[in-house]
């Protein structure tokens, strides 16, 4: 029988001996800790113990090379087997784990590394590129440790499997509790993106919302979808499923409908999580391709990121033979908040009922609690473990994000008479691309740095594929002419310096930016512009 | 006609990788970044450079650059 972890277990705890020193306690140190699959679906298995002694290893190496608690290191890496013990690792020596996305650009590598005044990154030889392109402006940056070379090394860089083949495996493990653990950065609709800072006790938070969303059992095998770079790949893709000591499963190719469906098919895939976009691109392919492939053994569908339309549901119950269950939080909340779970009826089109733990309200302007039915703000009542702590180096904004006693999220909703939660919208400029947010600032301050753009407005607009696309508004400048070629030309520029999540979907010519006096742009004016609507009150726009 | 260094050269761009050079045997498992944001970018970008058009079929069926570069060779006979 394995032994039960209470509250207090994961409340005074570090993450990194959570989920892995304390799973060997439990006596699963022979269990399949993450089952990883590379693109030629070669198999790796790390199991708890390997994950235990391996992520002391990162420790130790981080306190040699004299990086202290509290530094921040990131990881930039695609999905590979290192990214585990590496995390897992920093938490463990105390620093700060920060994830950047592997298709990050040098300006979106630029900005979160300054901002957070990054000490070390876990990279590849080629990633690494892309940081050296802006390392002058990276004082703070110590070490950029390849984890895929240990030789040819270049300025601040080091090699891990040197490195890691000196240290011991044996790590005493400090309790953090109320210490920064991880940092993700996230995109308001102004300024440059913003570093959510959780902290090690947000573990509560995961292991609770994980046992009454997923209901996982001992012997489940789980697959989350999400790049750990992203809130839930950290979350729910390494520590939930690590914390209660499950095996999961983890797959480094890209998205084939008939692969995917093969792996949940021959690794009996009890759990599996992901986003209304990779079900959407399923939905794509002709429905013979499924017919083939039995998912009886899957008990659970979910999915985060961006509302699950009824369409797709009805798709799931159709063809997959399965309901899909959504689910809702963010960045700043770090563990779910909202969710259709068993054994609740499912309502398609509804993010579901809040949590146990959860205050939810839905207010008006005035901060008032709205009845049934009623569209208004969708807020929490602070104080759940894994609430954000701060924003790094912003802490009015992460303030203004707290009002009337409740944490604004941003998101406009309505709940129903039976308590069930529906997605309206949002009350500010930020784009939800396929459940990644994107800050229009970001794309159009870039865009700006183009020799042809002589100004720019970026909105988002509907798209059946993504949720919402990035729609860039661009003026050219005097004697440049838009063509096909200058268009991709500036699709390539976002996707190589910011990010290809980032890219504009959509370019759109005109004359004239709409401004208001103070020069900020009237995203108002330009989704009118883009709708073909009526703009509305026009009175404090700019004058020529 | 083109070679399977004219196309190396569109990924170089697509991928911003100056050293990247691919082999007709290449999936997109093999290039780093290269997911179905990036491959629209690619079409898109090889559309452009050679004057061809592609449509939604033949893209579903793409498995391999030699694929890509049959295709493209195929439209440009």
């Amino acid at each position: 029988m394995v032994p039960k972890l209470s509250q207090d277990d994961y409340r005074k705890s570090n993450i990194g001996f959570v989920c892995s020193q304390l799973q060997v306690n439990r006596g699963l140190g022979g269990k399949i800790a993450v089952r990883f699959l590379d693109a030629e679906l070669k198999v790796t298995d790390l199991s708890y113990q390997d994950l235990n002694l391996r992520s002391n290893q990162v420790a130790n190496l981080l306190r040699s090379e004299g990086f202290e608690i509290g530094e921040k290191a990131f990881i930039f890496l695609p999905k590979c087997i290192e990214i585990y013990e590496i995390f897992l690792g920093i938490l463990k020596a105390g620093l700060v784990a920060g994830t950047l996305f592997s298709s990050f650009g040098p300006e979106a590598l630029l900005d979160r590394l300054s901002d957070s005044g990054a000490s070390v990154v876990f990279t590849k030889k080629k990633m690494a590129g892309k940081i050296m392109r802006v390392i002058d402006q990276l004082p703070n940056l110590r070490e950029i440790i390849l984890i895929d070379s240990d030789d040819n090394l270049e300025l601040r860089q080091k090699g891990y499997n040197q490195l890691l083949s000196k240290i011991p495996t044996d790590f005493s493990c400090s309790l953090f509790g109320q210490k920064p653990a991880i940092l993700h950065y996230t995109s308001g609709s102004t300024g440059k993106p913003k570093g959510v800072l959780h902290v090690h006790s947000a573990i509560q938070s995961h292991i609770s919302s994980f046992e009454e969303v997923f209901q996982p059992l001992d012997d489940d095998i789980y697959w989350c979808t999400a790049d750990p770079a992203w809130v839930t790949g950290t979350s729910y893709g390494i520590i939930a499923p690590l914390a209660r000591g499950i095996s999961q499963i983890q797959y480094a190719g890209v998205f084939d409908p008939s692969i995917w469906l093969s792996i949940i098919e021959r690794e009996k895939v009890d759990l599996f999580y992901t986003a209304p976009t990779v079900l959407r691109m399923m939905m794509q392919f002709e429905n013979e391709i499924y017919a083939g492939f039995d998912l009886s053994g899957l008990r659970h569908i979910y999915s985060i990121g961006e509302p699950l339309n009824p369409e797709i549901y009805k798709w799931g119950v159709q063809v997959l033979k399965h309901e899909i269950y959504d689910t809702w939080f963010q960045t700043e909340t770090g563990a779910i908040q909202i969710a259709n779970r068993p054994p609740f009826k499912i309502k398609p089109g509804s993010m579901g009922m809040p949590l146990s733990s959860v205050q939810m309200a839905i207010l008006d302007e005035g901060c008032n609690k709205l009845p049934t039915e009623n569209v208004g703000k969708l807020v929490l009542k602070p104080g759940w473990p894994s609430m954000f702590v701060g924003y790094l180096n912003q802490t009015d904004s992460y303030n203004s994000k707290f009002r009337c006693g409740y944490y604004h999220s941003g998101d406009l909703a309505a709940i129903d008479e039976d308590g069930y939660v529906w997605f309206k919208g949002r009350d500010d400029d930020v784009i939800n691309t396929s459940g990644h947010l994107v800050s229009p600032f970001e794309v159009e301050s870039s865009l700006l740095e183009m020799d042809e753009i002589a100004d720019v407005g970026v909105i988002g607009a509907p798209d059946p594929l993504v949720w919402e696309k990035v729609v860039a508004f661009v003026k050219l400048k005097p004697a440049v002419d838009m063509t096909s070629a200058l268009a991709l030309k500036i699709k390539l520029y976002i996707s190589n310096h910011v990010s290809p999540l980032a890219t504009p979907g959509e370019i759109i010519t005109v004359g004239k930016i709409p401004k208001n006096q103070s020069g900020k742009v009237m995203r108002r004016v330009l989704r009118s512009i883009y709708n073909g609507t009526d703009p509305g009150d026009m009175s404090t726009m700019e004058e020529e | 006609m083109i070679n399977i260094e004219d196309l190396s050269e569109v990924f170089r761009v697509v991928f911003d990788d100056e050293e990247l050079s691919v082999t007709e045997e290449n999936t997109a498992n093999d290039i780093e970044g290269w997911d179905s944001m990036t491959h629209v970018l690619l079409l898109s970008a090889i559309e452009e450079k050679f004057g061809i058009e592609f449509n939604q079929k033949e893209v579903r069926k793409f498995q391999t650059v030699g694929d890509l570069l049959a295709s493209v060779n195929g439209k440009l006979r």
